[in-house]
């Protein structure tokens, strides 16, 4: 990746969407009732069984009722609340990065990755948007993450966001496919809950963007309150936004929000905490991952054909008990292998 | 942009795709100027009619269901804007004492309009625009041209600027007197009606070209949808058919067959599904941007310079044009973005080989100038009629 759009920092301003003409910003208004109102019975027991029967549903890519998926949001903010902004994962673990609405390449994922729970996963976000299944996508891995808790581990990338989503796409998929906001409302209520980070045997970092100026040590990311939406700015905002790029201390970014980090303040990054790699998602790349500064990052990529458009190869990292990594390469499923789903919209170009 | 007639209606049904696409420019136009990146008044007046073009929701998508135009091609479409108007006001800045341009496969394009309005960049002071002497014509297929007429009559924006627009033998025109018994203006706008894969001396006929007036062929996304061969024979017919020839193109090349580029590879799949890459056209036919260089040359151009609208981007592109788009919106899909950039080019060509116009700027010698459309020695291609 080239900085070379921004050699002038004049040139590049953080600046978020206007989010014209849309609901959702509003103030603080709550979807998702504040104390739970359903018994414990009925949140465990209730649960179970028709959890089950819902990630089956899921699977098949067709999404929950409405009352479903309020249901699954409480029951997974219930999860999601007591988990560390800096979640602890164990290894074995396999690392997904950036998903994107693309659901049936999220099952083959799955086929190529093993099932979850058999095995244990970290989703570094960026679940919804751009593809053409945000709800199916996020709703699976949400309802796979209430059933099996400890075999599943989501973090928060920066579309899990009520602006992005409004740009991208999961807001309007929303509205197409209930008629309402409602499961938009939320879900990006339960976006604000997803952990920021996750780390793995204490040895390696995960993250969906970068590293930020204002954070040197992994306590600092300890003491966010994260219960937000992502902000424009600050430590919050860098972890989910900011790219590793080939130049020494910080840069400013071409996306206009996060930062760009060199190689030099990833390896006092690792030191300083004792990390042997910082695992991250968020940049396309076309082989499906990329490792940079000697092994010290590396960026793992799960969207095969990005949006239909880009033909690219996905990957998925596997980490075994002693932290040795492999990595096992995907192509997009046959649904969606040929491009354009039937169906759907096509891509769009300059035309 | 459409550029087709055929009164089969077999063809005309396979010509419905790429009429639509002038809709899908107008849409992602009139989305990009309302994020910010630039403006253009007269968008909204022929944006009202196009209800969307080829990806305007297909089956699943719901009536009065809202079309988003993603950031990226917002962007791209802005800096598309950028560079041919780039071409347009290097032209008139050259050109003083009297021009001609001509926008094949216009559809709805505006660029008149903004050009009368002081909109174009560079050319902001509209009072010594419009003492400018152009003769402006805009060519496409029947159908595009006469609703073009009943849109600017109905409109009392865009009929300020083409006042009593009249039918003629090929169209419709404003002529000088029409303009100057209103405005102090010596221009004329004349919208031909013709069909681009037709005889390209049919074109010249219907225009009738002063051939002592230095002329600028605009187009944008016209020859991609044209066969090969129809597309080499009007560029033959352009290059000498006035003594100083000004061509500017922007075109997609979907890359080398042989090359691993699988962004480009699926972009020919997808285009093909959607209708508007029929196969000898020159979307598939014409590939890279050498091509598209040795295609002028060989037409006749003395010489060709073009550059991907990535390097396009970063060089063509002024820091103010970038500084107001980086404002308008932010951009979360930068790999995509350059992937995007880099399957897409613009051309410019001269009859003349030392013209100002195709110039390029050295950047190892300093005291080489920056040159009038703003092409960079290490960021562009240039080729020279052997």
């Amino acid at each position: 990746m080239s900085a070379a759009m921004v050699k002038n920092p004049a040139e590049a301003a953080t600046v978020m969407p206007a989010s014209h003409h849309l609901p959702g910003e509003s103030g603080p208004t709550t979807a998702l009732p504040l104390t739970t109102n359903m018994t414990a019975s009925s949140l465990t027991s209730g649960g179970n069984s028709c959890l089950d029967e819902q990630i089956e549903r899921l699977k098949r890519c067709e999404y929950l009722r409405e009352g479903e998926v309020k249901a699954l949001c409480l029951r997974a903010r219930e999860i999601l609340v007591d988990e560390s902004n800096v979640q602890r994962v164990d290894a074995p673990v396999t690392i997904c990065g950036d998903i994107h609405g693309q659901f049936y390449d999220l099952v083959e994922l799955f086929k190529v990755g093993g099932e979850c729970p058999d095995k244990n996963y970290l989703f570094l976000g960026d679940f919804v948007d751009r593809g053409y299944y945000s709800v199916e996508t996020f709703l699976l891995l949400l309802a796979l993450k209430v059933r099996y808790p400890d075999r599943i581990t989501l973090i928060r990338g920066n579309h899990e966001s009520r602006q992005i989503t409004q740009v991208y796409g999961f807001y309007d998929e929303c509205l197409r496919k209930y008629g309402s906001v409602n499961v938009w409302r939320y879900c990006t209520e339960i976006f604000d809950y997803l952990s920021l980070s996750a780390i793995i045997e204490d040895k390696i970092f995960t993250v969906h963007g970068g590293l930020s100026p204002s954070i040197n040590t992994l306590d600092q990311i300890r003491v966010i309150d994260r219960k937000q939406e992502v902000p424009h700015d600050g430590a919050m905002c860098d972890l989910m936004w900011s790219d590793p790029e080939e130049i020494d201390g910080w840069g400013l970014s071409p996306r206009g929000a996060g930062y760009l980090f060199g190689g030099d303040i990833v390896s006092m990054f690792n030191e300083r905490n004792d990390l042997d790699l910082i695992a991250r998602a968020h940049q396309l790349v076309m082989e499906g991952h990329r490792s940079m500064f000697n092994d010290a990052l590396v960026t793992v990529w799960s969207a095969p054909n990005y949006c239909y458009r880009c033909g690219n190869v996905a990957a998925i990292l596997e980490l075994d008990e002693n932290l040795e990594r492999s990595f096992k390469i995907f192509d997009a499923a046959p649904q969606e292998a040929r491009g354009v789903p039937i169906k759907n919209p096509p891509p769009d170009y300059f035309l | 942009m459409n550029n087709k007639q055929n009164p089969s209606s077999t063809l005309a049904s396979l010509d419905r795709p790429i009429k639509a696409t002038a809709d899908d420019a107008v849409l992602a136009k009139l989305a990009t100027t309302q994020a910010g990146y630039y403006k253009d008044p007269f968008l909204e007046n022929f944006a009202r009619r196009s209800t969307g073009g080829i990806s305007s929701g297909g089956p699943t998508a719901m009536p009065g269901e809202r079309r988003v135009i993603q950031p990226i091609i917002k962007r791209g479409t802005h800096a598309r804007v950028c560079v041919m108007d780039r071409a347009l006001s290097a032209f008139c800045k050259a050109n003083t004492d009297g021009s001609q341009i001509v926008v094949l496969g216009a559809g709805k394009d505006t660029s008149y309009f903004r050009l009368c309005n002081g909109n174009i960049a560079g050319l902001e002071d509209n009072v010594e625009c419009q003492k400018k002497k152009i003769r402006w014509y805009e060519v496409d297929h029947f159908s595009v041209i006469h609703e073009k007429a009943a849109m600017i009559r109905q409109s009392q924006q865009l009929s300020y600027f083409c006042p009593n627009l009249k039918e003629t033998r090929h169209g419709y025109e404003t002529t000088a007197s029409d303009h100057s018994s209103i405005h102090d203006l010596s221009s004329s706008f004349h919208l031909v009606n013709h069909d681009l894969r037709d005889s390209p001396n049919l074109l010249l006929g219907k225009l009738s070209l002063d051939p002592s007036l230095p002329t600028l062929f605009l187009t944008e996304c016209v020859f991609m949808y044209m066969p090969n061969e129809a597309s080499q024979l009007l560029l033959q017919a352009l290059s000498s058919c006035v003594e100083h020839v000004y061509m500017a193109c922007y075109e997609p090349i979907l890359g080398d067959r042989n090359a691993r580029d699988p962004f480009g590879q699926m972009m020919e799949q997808n285009l093909i599904k959607a209708g508007v890459a029929s196969p000898g056209s020159c979307l598939l036919k014409t590939r890279t941007l050498l091509e598209q260089l040795h295609k002028l040359t060989n037409s006749g151009f003395a010489r060709a310079v073009g550059c991907d609208m990535w390097s396009a981007y970063e060089t063509i592109l002024t820091v103010e044009q970038r500084k107001t788009a980086n404002q308008s919106e932010f951009l979360d899909e930068y790999e995509e973005w350059i992937l995007i950039m880099q399957h897409y080019c613009f051309v410019v060509a001269t009859s003349d080989p030392t013209s100002p116009f195709a110039a390029v700027q050295n950047v190892n010698d300093k005291a080489s100038k920056p040159s009038l459309v703003g092409f960079v020695s290490n960021k562009c291609n240039e080729l020279n009629k052997p």
